[in-house]
């Protein structure tokens, strides 16, 4: 308790000292607004239900193109990490594709979808892509040989052989990529949003700024940081309840 | 199907090498129905490569291996191998049960005559109030155990075992000694099993088979005539054991 009280004495203090600031006129109101402004602007937004119109748009966008995107890499990733002649053969390409900063696909994206879902989602499976490609070959040629093996002597087809061993044998680690790539979905999302795609918690920051709101901005910042936590944490949950009980298999290999 | 009067496995003149490294030289082995065959070697003699090839995991260089009269040419389900280090060829993410099923799944018994069979196997092997276990959550022995019960819902005619009870403690490893020779003796399955026990290979083996090394060697074949079953405190007083444990030692000296 004395730990918690401890933790938060500091942000108290600040958030007392930016309000007394604010009243004070300390600070400029058209850039910063006082905490209390901010809080009753974050109750508004989800009041009038623009906060959920606008996080359901983003969620989709970046849960759209997560779920492309990783299941693109952790298919192209197990072929990877199976073949590597494969891996070899490709890795010019994906070399070359690879660091290519996915905002700078916005005008292709923008040329080929127009504006809305499928441009902002098609981005962001374009950067999710990646990070489960690499974590998923990696896991796939960690996989304990011996377990390959058995495969081998119970004449498993590669179908099998995926299904059966490879996929459960590397899913700990693909999960911590999962992970990764669902950080990652939400910040390209919402920067597509912020650059170019008219929708979305993105959208509705630069329509706050615009509207020269800083209350408004503040509370969209706040809102997109806590449902940053709250994906993160469901997915740290759902990685703990699946691969919790089976022992240190899965935190070794995560 | 096979001919009666073949032999389960015959290897003739087979050499491995690696590079121009020589693992095996000219190894020529029969092993006939239902027979237990050890053998024994000092470490780095070449007896898991052995059994690797035996195992179709992997192809001689020269020289063949022929199970019932036809050519290994990669693994087959009807030879069965326990390795020895049974921590890494379990799947950690699948319980005891879900291993066992494993090897059902592999050959093809629908999904509902499963239950009974894995019943069986883990009543076998003294599992089966384990059977919704993980692996981690169970002893270095058991876990042996459950590797043997998945090979044996293999269906295997032929049980290749590499070094099975080499990292297990002493009064397990006499526990599985038992429980192995029974198994197998119940199941009809032709054995061989590769060790560097001297006694174990007398205790379990109907013929012991040393191997020298540099390059890897068989030497000497004995038969061993003790009867069966065997018991752990009879049999390794026995004379005869006594003298055949003082032939192999002859053989294979420590620190050979």
């Amino acid at each position: 308790m004395a730990r918690v009280f401890k933790g938060v004495l500091f942000p108290a203090a600040v958030l007392i000292f930016w309000e007394f600031a604010a009243r004070s006129g300390l600070l400029k109101a058209e850039s910063l607004s006082s905490p209390i402004a901010i809080f009753r602007a974050a109750v508004g937004v989800v009041a009038d239900g623009s906060l959920f119109k606008a996080a359901l748009e983003t969620f989709g966008g970046a849960v759209g193109g997560l779920v492309v995107g990783a299941t693109a890499g952790i298919l192209v990733g197990v072929a990877f990490g199976l073949s590597r002649h494969l891996s070899q053969l490709m890795r010019v390409s994906t070399e070359a594709l690879r660091p290519i900063p996915s905002v700078a696909l916005i005008p292709l994206a923008l040329l080929i979808h127009g504006y809305g879902f499928q441009m902002e989602s098609s981005i962001v499976a374009f950067s999710c892509f990646w990070p489960l490609l690499i974590i998923t070959e990696s896991a796939v040629r960690g996989i304990e040989p011996r377990l390959l093996e058995v495969a081998r002597m119970l004449n498993f087809s590669l179908r099998e052989r995926v299904t059966k061993i490879v996929l459960p044998a590397a899913l700990p680690r693909i999960f911590v990529g999962l992970r990764l790539a669902a950080a990652v979905s939400l910040v390209v999302a919402v920067t597509v949003e912020i650059t170019a795609n008219p929708m979305g918690l993105g959208y509705a920051l630069i329509v706050a700024q615009e509207s020269m709101r800083p209350d408004r901005v503040f509370a969209f910042i706040g809102w997109i940081g806590l449902i940053g936590w709250a994906l993160n944490a469901s997915l740290l949950r759902a990685q703990q309840r699946w691969f919790g009980r089976m022992g240190n298999w899965a935190e070794q290999s995560a | 199907m096979s001919q009666a009067n073949d032999p389960v496995l015959s290897i003739t003149g087979l050499d491995f090498t690696v590079g121009s490294l020589n693992i095996l030289n000219d190894i020529s082995l029969t092993v006939h129905e239902k027979e237990f065959v050890c053998i024994v070697g000092a470490s780095g003699c070449g007896k898991t490569t052995l059994l690797r090839l035996m195992g179709g995991l992997l192809s001689p260089t020269q020289g063949r291996v022929l199970y019932r009269g036809r050519a290994i040419d990669g693994p087959d389900p009807e030879l069965a191998v326990v390795f020895q280090d049974y921590g890494r060829a379990l799947l950690p993410w699948r319980t005891v049960a879900g291993n066992v099923e494993l090897a059902l799944e592999a050959r093809r018994v629908p999904k509902d005559e499963r239950a009974p069979i894995i019943r069986d196997m883990l009543e076998r092997v003294g599992l089966a109030e384990r059977a919704d276990a993980y692996p981690i959550q169970l002893s270095g022995g058991m876990q042996q155990r459950l590797q043997i019960a998945r090979c044996m819902a293999q269906a295997p005619q032929v049980l290749l075992m590499d070094e099975p009870f080499g990292a297990l403690d002493a009064m397990t490893r006499q526990t599985l000694q038992d429980e192995v020779a029974r198994l197998c003796a119940d199941a009809g399955v032709t054995v061989v099993f590769i060790t560097h026990d001297l006694e174990e290979a007398i205790y379990l083996g109907d013929r012991v088979i040393s191997m020298d090394k540099h390059p890897g060697r068989l030497s000497e074949t004995l038969t061993i005539e003790l009867e069966r079953p065997r018991n752990q405190l009879t049999t390794r007083e026995d004379a005869r054991f006594l003298a055949y444990r003082h032939r192999l030692f002859n053989l294979l000296p420590p620190g050979h």
